[in-house]
Order: structure tokens, then sequence, then C-alpha cells
């Protein structure tokens, strides 16, 4: 890691560093039992999934924040329930569901007082302080989410086809901070109820022409709390419930307009719901926004794809994809370079334009090679922005209309390779070896266009390299895997200007029963 | 026949890589205003806000600030986060605030180019910085969120911190919180001002004693508070502009308890105090009634002239008509201690202020503010011996958190 040395309050150096609180111990157990290709179903399966966390946190959003003692730990046990089955009562009709319900309780642990560390892992001590790394914390959720999936799909005749599919999420949290008994937030309910119910109509004239026509009605019901005038002598924190319905819909087509080359186009009215941990928070790092609301736009894609051999070794795959969205209230993470703590919100209006190519090569079974390419621009549109504070209250002129949205990579790309060989050694066995390169253009933690370019921070341009072996035998009953991530030891950000971890070996060994 | 087969089996890949070619190309295509060759820049910290709602900073040298428009495109150096910015000698510092607990200057370099020296961190927020010395700048952390008093000196060229004083907060009050306004060291003594201000309700219900704690100085040990039920607290909510200092070493000490700046009642008439050069105590026989002069109305922002003249903003609202932490409208005046006079200035619009330290510069009998107006920002140039104002230039941001000059 590269970060900041910190000696009482000066930044005294900037250093290679070890993580020296990063311990991450995660283990779980599976179990699946049912019946397959029965009578009465084509899969009921009972499965139960147990599961253990437990970190230690390194840093919070960004790399000024360094910790030694803050602990986060959890324990889900996790009930499911598939069910599938084709011809359903009648030829055609075809059925599945999956259900699982997940109980979860977590705690988030800092507990140090008056200490404060350094990247070095050494320590600052405030005799008579009762302050917290973050902030004094013993904070213990409850979390119950359920959620349910639903499909029918109904062939009529090889022209048209029918797919109805509907999905719930409950999510309830009871949260307590022992540190803190009486944090007024934490006294009230806090539950997301997300359904969607979609309906589509495939409709296939021909052999070269395929339409679909689609619906989807989402309603989303979410209980928290809220602070109201803040610092007002009417300061007060109330239950919230906010109720959202909206309806969706959009047409996707594609057209064979030479046997191998297929034109795709689509239209896309779509929302998308926040999740538990954008409205309600990690306990943490993530603060609530108890407004924050889903997110609506309006997608056009228009692309191509161009499949075609040279004799029957050489095969070939071209992809190229037009993309402009038009988006209200983008669900964002605003990150704030200076804080550890981050929250999500709804950024007014934005534009995309993007465009991704995608190329894939195979020979034979043995060699392929492939490579993709984004470019995407999301612009802020919003003409004006709201002051919240008190004093200038109100809408004023956004100053960055046009500009770049921040902490966004907007040029990227990736390119593989890999050798696949069978019966090596043994009948039955299969040598995969493949070879992964990525690439991120370097983009700015701000605006983009304010500022001189050499003053702005930026998250630099990053590449890596993996290397990936590994070794089946058995078809695949037993099997073996040896992984190098970032094999040259390059500096790679996440997109919060978060350092991720340096070159790492990693092997893994499975055994189907 | 072979040949354009093929070439319309590639057409199309091709033009999707050119296509994405092209856009990658034009977007890092910028442009960079022309620098200028100017020994006495202005500088203004201009504070943009995002759609996302967080505000990031620029502070950008300027040669005319009286004409056309001043932006931050493509030029300034960039902080994201809340600042607060002030000027000792020839560096501008910038203290974060909320979140951000650094502090960095800035200052113009051999190349004449604004670059940034020193980078310091604290466990909290630095609550001000003052200067103690041509060599030393004096830092205070006080947070409601922290049990202690920290005092760190720092050293003005290199920006590096050289000690720590601290103490717990219970020494000097043991009423909930203590909420710095300002702080002044004359001769060898620290005066620091504070009001008492809940801090989950942010409710003031201690408003009828001015309150001022003193502390030897450079030792900085806590002496004692002095008070003063002549008037109010000392200074108000993040203004950071309650004491100052004339050339005699006199401390004047303004109370304005007003809700537009943070009070959430006032039970004291707003007015001047003077701590005498070399005393620790308040004179007893001075008192300027600020609001005998004024009609009833509270001084919330002052740069010390010279000569006992005082630039002042002043808020036009009666308290009791005043929106809480508004901190307006204002109008801009010359108060004269020594002479006990206002006088307002008439060419200044009456404004909205921003709730924090009064971004003005005092440069050659001329203060130099930004004024927001319904269509944007302007620049003000103000002769305070004349009375009078003229507007320079619109400001493209969303408020200016700093205005300064460089000397190179």
């Amino acid at each position: 890691m590269w970060a900041p040395i910190r000696e009482g309050n000066n930044i005294t150096d900037t250093a290679e560093v070890e993580r020296f609180h990063d311990r991450y111990r995660s283990g779980t157990i599976k179990m699946e039992t049912g019946w397959v290709n029965q009578k009465f179903a084509d899969n009921l399966l009972f499965g139960i999934l147990a599961s253990s966390n437990d970190k230690e946190v390194q840093t919070g959003a960004t790399m000024n924040s360094v910790y030694g003692g803050i602990t986060r730990n959890s324990q889900s046990v996790i009930p499911t329930l598939k069910y599938s089955k084709e011809n359903f009562f009648v030829e055609g009709l075809n059925v599945s569901l999956y259900s699982a319900y997940n109980s979860t309780k977590s705690e988030v642990i800092d507990t140090l007082r008056g200490v404060t560390y350094n990247w070095l892992g050494e320590t600052a001590y405030t005799p008579g302080s009762e302050d917290g790394e973050l902030s004094r914390t013993y904070t213990t959720m409850n979390d119950d989410d359920f959620n349910s999936q639903l499909n029918a799909g109904y062939v009529i005749s090889p022209h048209h086809s029918f797919a109805l599919n509907y999905s719930l999420s409950y999510f309830h949290r009871k949260i307590f901070d022992a540190e803190n008994p009486d944090k007024i937030e934490n006294l009230f309910p806090k539950s997301l109820n997300k359904q969607v119910l979609g309906f589509a109509y495939k409709f296939n004239p021909n052999k070269k022409w395929s339409t679909t026509l689609f619906g989807k009605f989402f309603l989303l019901k979410a209980e928290t709390s809220k602070e109201y005038d803040f610092a007002l002598e009417t300061q007060r924190t109330e239950a919230i419930l906010s109720k959202k319905e909206d309806i969706g819909y959009g047409l996707a087509t594609s057209y064979f307009l030479l046997p191998k080359l297929q034109l795709k186009a689509s239209y896309e009215h779509a929302y998308r719901m926040p999740w538990a941990t954008e409205i309600f928070g990690d306990g943490l790092f993530i603060q609530p926004n108890p407004d924050l609301g889903p997110e609506q736009s309006d997608n056009v894609n228009v692309g191509a794809a161009y499949r075609f051999m040279f004799n029957t070794d050489h095969q070939f795959t071209l992809e190229s994809n037009f993309i402009y969205r038009d988006s209200k209230d983008l669900i964002y993470q605003v990150v704030k370079v200076s804080s550890p703590e981050t929250y999500y919100d709804n950024l007014s209006e934005t534009h995309t334009f993007g465009v991704e190519g995608n190329i894939q090569y195979l020979w034979r079974e043995t060699l392929h090679l492939g490579g993709n390419i984004t470019f995407q621009n999301i612009t802020d549109q919003a003409d004006f922005v709201y002051n919240e504070s008190y004093t200038n209250t109100g809408y004023q002129r956004n100053y960055q209309k046009g500009y770049r949205l921040p902490n966004t990579p907007y040029f990227f790309g990736n390119a593989n390779a890999g050798l696949t060989f069978k019966n090596v050694l043994t009948r039955g066995s299969v040598l995969n070896m493949n070879y992964y390169f990525n690439f991120v253009e370097q983009y700015f933690l701000s605006w983009a266009e304010l500022g001189s370019k050499d003053s702005k921070k930026v998250i630099p341009r990053q590449t890596s390299h993996n290397l990936e072996l590994s070794y089946s035998l058995h078809q695949g009953k037993y099997n073996i895997s040896v992984e190098c991530r970032n094999l040259t030891d390059a500096r790679l950000y996440d997109k919060y200007y978060l350092q991720k971890p340096g070159r790492a070996f990693y092997a893994k060994l499975r055994y189907v029963l | 026949m072979c040949s354009i087969k093929l070439a319309r089996q590639w057409a199309l890949p091709i033009l999707a890589l050119c296509a994405t070619v092209f856009f990658t190309s034009c977007v890092s295509e910028d442009e960079v205003p022309t620098p200028f060759e100017e020994e006495n820049p202005y500088v203004l910290s201009l504070a943009v806000q995002g759609s996302d709602g967080g505000f990031t900073y620029y502070t950008v040298p300027f040669e005319d600030v009286m004409s056309g428009s001043l932006s931050a495109v493509g030029q300034g150096i960039e902080q994201p986060g809340y600042y607060d910015f002030t000027q000792f000698g020839n560096t501008i510092y910038s203290i974060g605030g909320l979140d951000d607990i650094n502090v960095v200057g800035m200052t113009l370099g051999e190349d004449g180019e604004l670059t940034q020296i020193g980078d310091v961190s604290f466990t909290n927020s630095l609550a001000d910085i003052v200067k103690a010395d041509d060599n030393t700048l004096l830092g205070l952390e006080l947070s409601s969120s922290s049990d202690m008093v920290k005092f760190h000196t720092i050293d003005i060229n290199t920006v590096s911190v050289t000690g720590t004083k601290e103490l717990p907060v219970s020494e000097i009050t043991d009423l909930k919180s203590p909420s710095y306004s300002v702080m002044r060291i004359s001769g060898d003594h620290l005066f620091l001002s504070y009001y008492i201000s809940d801090p989950t309700s942010y409710e003031t219900d201690y408003t009828d004693t001015a309150r001022v704690a003193v502390f030897s100085y450079p030792e900085l040990e806590f002496q004692k508070i002095i008070k003063d039920i002549r008037t109010g607290p000392i200074g108000g909510f993040n203004v950071k502009s309650g004491l100052i200092k004339d050339e005699n070493g006199d401390i004047y000490a303004l109370s304005h308890s007003n809700p537009a700046n943070g009070f959430s009642q006032t039970t004291k008439d707003g007015g001047i105090l003077r701590i005498n050069s070399g005393e620790t105590a308040f004179d007893p026989d001075y008192f300027f009634d600020i609001e005998e002069v004024t009609g009833g109305k509270n001084v919330a922002h002052l740069i010390y002239l010279g000569n006992g003249k005082v630039y002042a903003e002043i808020n036009m609202a009666d308290n009791d008509e005043q929106e809480r932490w508004s901190d307006g409208p204002l109008k801009s005046a010359v108060i004269d201690l020594y002479n006990q006079t206002v006088t307002y200035i008439e060419d200044v619009p009456e404004h909205a202020g921003s709730g924090r330290r009064l971004a003005a510069l005092y440069d050659e009998n001329f203060i130099y503010l930004s004024i927001p107006e319904d269509n944007g920002i302007y620049v003000y140039r103000i002769d305070v011996e004349n009375h009078t104002a003229t507007r320079g230039a619109a400001v493209e941001a969303n408020f200016v958190a700093g205005f300064f000059r460089l000397n190179n």
C-alpha cells in the first residue's frame, strides 16, 4: 500500500506500507437436498447455508483514514427453496420459484478510547479521552431479509410466447448501539419492501426477426426515520413511511441482416429501486439516507453482432453497442475526499453516452482470445443545485452542468487469453491456463473541469495482469486451481481512491460429492 | 469480389472501434487558461456546489477582480470538502471543517504559480488558526464531539506542527458545550471567547454573560475566565470575528447573541467590550452599546481597518424577526470604536451572509468582497474612507470562501 504517514499531526512521509489490520476470516457451509426429475417437479430443493464473517477494518472510504481497532463481524443463516417444472399442468408452461430467507446478525465495534493509529501501525494515545477511532460504537444489527422470485413462461406457438415474473423482497433491521443506547434513529423501525411484477410478450415472426415487448410494475415501501429542522427549535426525528409506485416498459428487437450479422435495438423506460444498504447504511462508513428514492431512466441501445468462421477452426465474434441513457435521480455514492464516511444520494439529471466493443476469437476448443473496450461519458445535466444550508437556501445555478461525474471511470477495457487441454495425464481431466489483462484510464475524484489539472486528485491509470491455472479430474469431481492476481504488483484502486491489495496468490480446492 | 465481401464484413466493427477512439480522444483535449504575469494577484477561494450536495473549493489567482467574470475552469488549487480560508503573510491557509481535518498552506512559488505547502492533520477539525508571531501560528481544536481542548503551534513557513498542548474541556467550563467563537493573542496572553450551545439541540441557554477564557502565552496554561454582564456571549456561530485587536494591543470583544448567528435566545443587548493591553479583565469604563446606535440592530462580522475603524456587516433585521442561522440580511458599514459611531455604505445592496468567516480583503484603503445578488454574485470594492462602493466582476461560483492578495 502507498499511504500517507502521520506522526503526531504532521504528514511526514508517504511510504509503502503493509496493511496491518486487515484480517478477514470467513466460513460457509452449504447443504441442499430434495427431488430431481420427479413427476411433480423437475427440481424441488431445500437448502441451508450458514456463514460467519469476521473482519478487521483498516480504512474508511479513502486512504486518509486508518484504523487499528475497528472490527465488524456477522453470522448468517439462509434457508432456501428452489422449485422448477417444465410443462406445468399444460404443455409449454414452465414455472420456477426461488426463495431465500436470510437472517443476519452483525456487529460493528469501535471501542478503543483516545487511540489513533497511523499507517505504520503506531498508536498515539490521548489520556482522558473517550473518543473512539471513528466514532465510539458497539452496534448490533439484526437483519431479516426475505427474497422470492417466481417466473412463469408460456410458449403458445413458435411465433408467440409470454413470460410473467414476480419478485418480492422484504428487509427489516433492528439496530442497537450499546455505547449510545439512546441514539434516537435506532429507536425507529427500519424496513424496506420491494415488489416487481413483470410481463413480457415475445414475437418471432420468422427466423430473422425477434421482438419482445415488456412492462414492469414497481412497488417500493420504505419505513425509517428522518431528522427534521436540524438545529432549529423544532428539531425532531420522526418516523417516515415512503411509498413509490412506478411503471416501466420497453421494447427490444433484433434482426439478422445477413445470416451472420445481427442488428439489435432496444428502448426501456426503467426504474431502479434502492437497496437496503443504500437507504439504511451499513452501521459504520455508509450513512443512511432516508430520502433516497428510485432512479428512473430512458435507455436506448443500438448494437450489432457479427459471427463468422474461417474454415472450421477459426471462429470470430465481433460486437459493438451504443448506449444513450437519460437518467433522473441517478442513485450515486457520494464520497467526500476527507471523510471516511459515504452515503447514497439521487442526482437529479444525468446523461450517459457510451460505446463498447467486444472481440472474441476461438481456435478449435484449445485457444481463445478476447477483448472488450468501453467508453462511457456520464455527465451532470442539472441546471440548478439545491442549497440546504440556512444561508442562501434555495436553488442556485449549477456551475458544473455538462461535466463528467466525479469518481467514475469513463474508459476501460480488458483482454484475456486462454488455453485448454483435455485428457492431460489421465482421461477425463482438463487443464486450463488463463491470462487476464485489465485497464482503467485515469479519472478524477471530483468534477472534471474546474481547477488546474495538476492540483486535482486523480485515480491514476491502472493496468493489471492476472494468471490462473486450473486442473480438474474425473469430469470435474476434483478441482484444483492456483491464481496470481496483480502479477506486476501495480497500484490499483477501487472507485474511491482506496487501494486494492498488491500481488496476491490464491489456491482453491474443490470436491463435489 | 472477395475484397468487397471482406470490407462489408469488417465495416461495422471498424466503425465501432473508430467511434470509440474518436470519443476518447476528443474528451482529453482541454482548454487551459493562459497564465498571466502578475506580481500581486488577487486570490479567491471559490466554492462550487455539486449536484450531489457536496462542495469543492478552488483557490484561483486573478489579475483583475473589477471586470469580466471570475471562474475556476481549468485553474486553481482544488479542495473537495469543507474549508475555511485565512491569510497570514504571503500564505493562504485552508482549514478543513466538518469532516475534514487537514490544514494546508498555499503560496506563490518562484515561478509565480500558486502552490501548496505543508499538510497537517488533526483528530478533529481545527476551530481556527491565528498568528502568534512571525514564525508561529496557533491552531485550536475545540469540538463538542471531543472532551479535550488542544492547542497546536504550527511553523508558519513549513506548515508543520511543532507542539501540542491539551487539557480537558471541563477545566474551562462544566456547561455543555463550549462552542468556539474566536481567539486573539495580545502580549503574553491568549484570549479565547466561546458561547454555550447544546451539542444535540443547539439551544443556547446561557446568554446573559460575556465569557472569555484567558491563557498565558506562550505557555498556554489556563488562567481564568473573565466575565461581564453588560452584554451577552462574545461572537457567534462560525463567523470567527468576535475579538479584534487594535494597534495599541487593546482587544475589542463583540457580542451579538442573535438568532441569525446561531443563538436560540437573546437576553442582553449586543455591544462591544474592551480588554486593555496588558490586562486580563474587561475595562469597566468602556462599553459601546451597538443596539443603541443602530436602533436595535446587531453586528455579525468585523474586519479591523486601523485607527479604531472597523469594517462591519450589520444584520438589518431585528433579533425577533431573524431566521435562525441565516446570517442575514446584512448591510455594509464602517464602525469607529473610539468615537462609537456607525456609518452605512449605501452603494452596497443589502445582502445574504454565508454563515462563516467573512471573505473580504482589506487592501490599500479598499475592502473587496463578494455580494450575492438576485442574478449572481459580484465583487464589490468599498472605499472605506469615503464610504462609497463600486461593483466589479461577476463570480462563477456558489459563494466566495476567501478573498486575498499575495505578493510575489
